[in-house]
């Protein structure tokens, strides 16, 4: 009984060591950061940081003068130099747990990122579920400027419009900042990064009058990947490819196939494929690896533009299998746009090497994108069509026959 | 071992006394006995009451032939009148049949023996104070010339409350009545849906001054008896010049009196008297208060309310579920807001914090404050409410929900959210059943506070692992508080955090009780 009260005399007197981060900061004393932009000026960074400006996002105390979010910017030799700079114009202390997006500028994703990003890794405050973007043809902080509608905050509407296209659309990609970390450091794949447009004049986009029309001139809009070697912008996938990189690597969740009507060439049918799985394995074919990437698509059809008989099981049968060929083609595109446009393995063939065959893995891994051009990749896809909505026959059967 | 037993020994001594004086008989000789002239014996009583206004003495002569002189001598308002009335009338019939039947020779000692009276209990006195407390306690005395014994007539029958509806403890389904002031119609209560001799009732007077009587009730057979005996020896223990509510009697007899949690459960309906009976636990009904003591009481009994048994299972099931989170938001509420506010602001999704940052801006005071200052206020509003006359309530409420609450938000004092987690809480707080532990409740959730304000959610931890540790070293009459929750009893959480079906609640807790466990007896023999 002794020894027992001396053992928990002895873990209450440890316990106020374990306080960890305790400093006491009042709400509303504190920053929101929900987004920040980094980018390069003159050998120096530049950083951008998106605070949130509360009393006008609150539904109650609605303050619609002001704009909801301010940017604030400062040069610095580091990212953390740069941070603490910011406290010279922002009035309060930034905090960083709400970070929501981290919008990478073209200028430093062409010439490598990868040395700014220690403090978000290092620092406490940041978390690693943040996105990344990258501005294609902008500077971060002109990103950052632009007022968006609907989301008040636009480091919010960067962050669930990524979301919401990646999981109903699938040619972006909700890349977060931990698994970016983990493409540049593990081997055998590159990163690839959805990028970020504005449309517009980049200066209207600031001004308040964006958020009054209905019709907004000045919007961001996500446009198709980015291909990175180790940390420097290579180069852009168009749409098909960035569609394929997503089959390939398991990130659709649910998206639209277009496929011709049958026989009806000029009108379409559009099929919603509800669930995939992708699974990517590697053999070894006389020495050669080759990775064959298997793809199993659940679909409804979800749009019929012709009059076909959807009742028949034939018909069915015949538009999975123009589903699986278009699917087939965009991964073929991405497979052609990784082994001969751009000769990067952004795919992670190397990984599933890696995985498969760690032997082969270790003396090929030197030199890799020089024999990664010449492994075998294919695909095959299985598309199941489920349902075919509420009505069996489209009305426009009936309509034709008038 | 010598210590202790010295200790033996003064109690015994002080308790000789007492017994003395309780039983007189034994020793006629002491100046308390009675006079044998009925004029002195008037006289010594008025001089002892100091002519007290409501004290009446009637002399009458109870046998015109003997000329046997006597007195009535009672307390205005402590009795019925119509007894009284009637008694008078009926003993001079009596006594004229008497002189028609018997000779002259009968003593006056033996007089009252022959009597047919009205009266339906007739107890000798020998002593003074005996005739005072039996005066006191409703009874008219009967007096004789040239007898030195007192005759105590049940005549009792002062006004009292009737048997009403519970206000405290109301149900929706159950039994409505509640105590009332009377120890009789308390214990008539319990006897009544206790229909069993194995009830007993052992009553004692309590209180040098006031005598209240004090009954300890419990199942013979059932309750334990080593616990019996500890009731009456910690009751015995008492010494003090009056007892006016139970809480006199809680305080003397709780097992910790530092500690902000009850170890003795009060209430006022009789059918949670005979349930905890049932259980083998011990009752103690006190004169003058509706409310009885229920011991041993364990932390899981406050939040069992009447009603979970006279409902379905499942609801009651999900109401004691509701209770255990009521108990916590009402603890926590405030200190959970104030660490998260402060320290942790990376827990809250970025929407709500945003508006919480927004509720904040312009609001003076640190969360810590704030917190204090609508705690405090609440505090204050309530207490007030409970002593005002019903009359101003009105404008208690109005002034308290408008002007404080709407207006410190409107004003920029206060955050709307404090507002909310303050409001929640209160209301938490009435959700228990139990109202003594919603006052440990309150006083913790002021400690807990100031913990989150200096060391966050970290702070909020040290106190919830300290309030555990104190939770399980306290016991009630030798019981631990925490069972069976801490010691685990498998067989007793059947209606701790939920509540079983009727039919599996077969035997009683087995700390409260340790002989007679179940509660069928025939049925659980057939199947051993």
């Amino acid at each position: 009984m002794f020894y027992k009260k001396l053992i928990l005399l002895f873990l209450l007197t440890l316990s106020p060591l374990l306080s960890g981060c305790w400093n006491n900061r009042e709400l509303e004393e504190l920053g929101l950061a929900v987004a920040m932009g980094i980018d390069k000026e003159d050998g120096k960074y530049v950083v951008t940081v998106q605070l949130v400006n509360p009393s006008s996002i609150a539904s109650k105390q609605m303050d619609t003068t002001r704009a909801p979010v301010v940017t604030y910017q400062e040069k610095g030799d580091t990212i953390f130099d740069a941070i603490r700079r910011l406290t010279k114009t922002s009035p309060r202390k930034t905090f960083y747990p709400h970070l929501k997006v981290l919008v990478l500028g073209e200028k430093i994703a062409k010439e490598g990122f990868s040395k700014s990003l220690d403090l978000l890794a290092r620092d406490q405050e940041f978390r690693s579920d943040f996105f990344v973007v990258v501005a294609k043809g902008h500077r971060a902080d002109e990103v950052l400027n632009i007022l968006v509608p609907v989301e008040k905050i636009a480091a919010q509407n960067i962050f669930s419009k990524l979301k919401t296209s990646e999981e109903v659309f699938a040619p972006s990609y909700a890349l977060t900042f931990g698994k970016l970390i983990d493409d540049l450091t593990s081997e055998g794949t590159e990163p690839v990064i959805t990028g970020l447009k504005i449309t517009g004049n980049p200066k209207e986009g600031e001004k308040m009058s964006n958020l009054q029309t209905a019709n907004p001139k000045v919007r961001l809009k996500y446009i198709n990947l980015a291909v990175f070697k180790k940390d420097k912008l290579k180069g852009w996938l168009n749409e098909h490819e960035s569609k394929g990189y997503n089959y390939f690597n398991d990130n659709v969740k649910s998206t639209i196939v277009t496929v011709p009507c049958l026989d009806k060439k000029k009108d379409r049918l559009s099929v919603e494929i509800i669930d995939t799985h992708t699974k990517v394995k590697s053999k070894m074919e006389n020495g050669i690896p080759h990775v064959h990437a298997e793809v199993n698509a659940k679909a409804n059809v979800g749009e019929v533009g012709c009059s076909i008989n959807l009742t028949k099981q034939a018909t069915i049968d015949e538009i999975q299998k123009l589903v699986e060929h278009d699917i087939h083609g965009k991964i073929t595109e991405a497979i052609i746009a990784a082994q001969k446009k751009y000769k990067i393995d952004f795919l992670g063939a190397g990984k599933v090497i890696h995985r498969a065959d760690p032997k082969y893995w270790k003396r090929a891994k030197k030199g890799w994108d020089e024999k990664f051009v010449n492994i075998k990749i294919t695909s095959k896809v299985n598309v199941h069509i489920d349902k075919i909505g509420k009505n069996s026959n489209s009305f426009l059967n009936e309509f034709d026959k008038k | 071992m010598v210590f202790k037993k010295r200790r033996v020994k003064k109690l015994l001594d002080n308790e000789m006394p007492k017994e003395n004086s309780t039983k007189p008989e034994e020793d006629p000789a002491t100046e308390d006995g009675l006079y044998s002239t009925l004029d002195k014996n008037i006289s010594r009583i008025k001089t002892s009451f100091g002519d007290s206004s409501d004290l009446v003495s009637a002399k009458f002569l109870v046998n015109e032939s003997l000329k046997q002189e006597a007195a009535l001598i009672y307390i205005e308002g402590l009795v019925n009148k119509q007894i009284i009335n009637h008694f008078l009338e009926n003993i001079t019939v009596s006594s004229r049949e008497l002189k028609n039947h018997t000779s002259h020779t009968l003593s006056s000692a033996h007089l009252i023996e022959h009597l047919s009276l009205p009266i339906s209990h007739l107890s000798e006195l020998h002593d003074f104070t005996n005739i005072y407390r039996s005066m006191l306690s409703g009874n008219a005395v009967l007096l004789l010339d040239s007898v030195s014994i007192g005759y105590g007539m049940d005549t009792c029958g002062w006004k009292g409350r009737d048997v009403s509806e519970s206000e405290t403890e109301s149900v929706v389904r159950g039994p409505k009545e509640a105590f009332t002031e009377s120890i009789q119609t308390n214990t008539t209560l319990i006897r009544r849906k206790i229909k069993d001799p194995r009830l007993w009732i052992v009553t004692k007077p309590i209180g040098t001054v006031t005598q209240t009587r004090v009954s300890v009730v419990y199942i013979h057979g059932i309750a334990n008896e080593k616990l019996v005996k500890e009731v009456h020896e910690r009751l015995d223990r008492i010494d003090i010049d009056g007892i006016l509510e139970s809480n006199y009697i809680e305080e003397f007899i709780q097992d910790e009196t530092y500690t902000p949690f009850p170890t003795v459960f009060n209430t006022e309906r009789p059918d949670v008297i005979a349930a905890g009976l049932l259980e083998g636990r011990i009752a103690i009904v006190i004169d003058g208060t509706p409310f009885v003591l229920l011991v041993p009481a364990l932390f899981t009994h406050f939040f069992q309310a009447a009603e979970d048994y006279y409902q379905r299972w499942d609801i009651s099931t999900l109401l004691r579920i509701l209770r255990v989170s009521a108990f916590f938001i009402s603890l926590l509420g405030p200190s959970v807001y104030i660490a998260v506010i402060n320290f942790h602001q990376e827990m809250l999704p970025s929407p709500l914090l945003v508006s919480l940052a927004a509720q904040r801006e312009g609001v003076p005071f640190p969360a810590v404050i704030e917190a204090l200052i609508m705690e405090i206020t609440l505090e204050i509003l309530r207490e007030a409410g409970l002593r005002l006359p019903k009359a101003i309530g009105q404008t208690v409420s109005i002034v308290g929900a408008l002007v404080i609450g709407q207006a410190a938000v409107e004003a920029g004092i206060i955050s709307a959210a404090m507002v909310i987690v303050v409001s929640i809480t209160a209301i938490s707080n009435f959700i228990l059943p139990a109202y003594n532990i919603g006052i440990s409740i309150r006083i913790l959730r002021f400690g807990f506070m100031i913990l989150a304000g200096t060391f966050g959610l970290y702070g909020v931890a040290i106190g919830l692992f300290a309030l555990a540790l104190h939770l399980c070293s306290l016991r009630s009459f030798g019981i631990p508080y925490m069972a069976p929750i801490a010691p685990y009893i498998k067989s007793d959480m059947k209606d701790t955090l939920w509540r079983k079906p009727r039919w599996k609640l077969l035997t009683r807790p087995r700390l409260v009780n340790q002989t007679n466990i179940n509660r069928e007896p025939k049925k659980t023999s057939d199947q051993k």
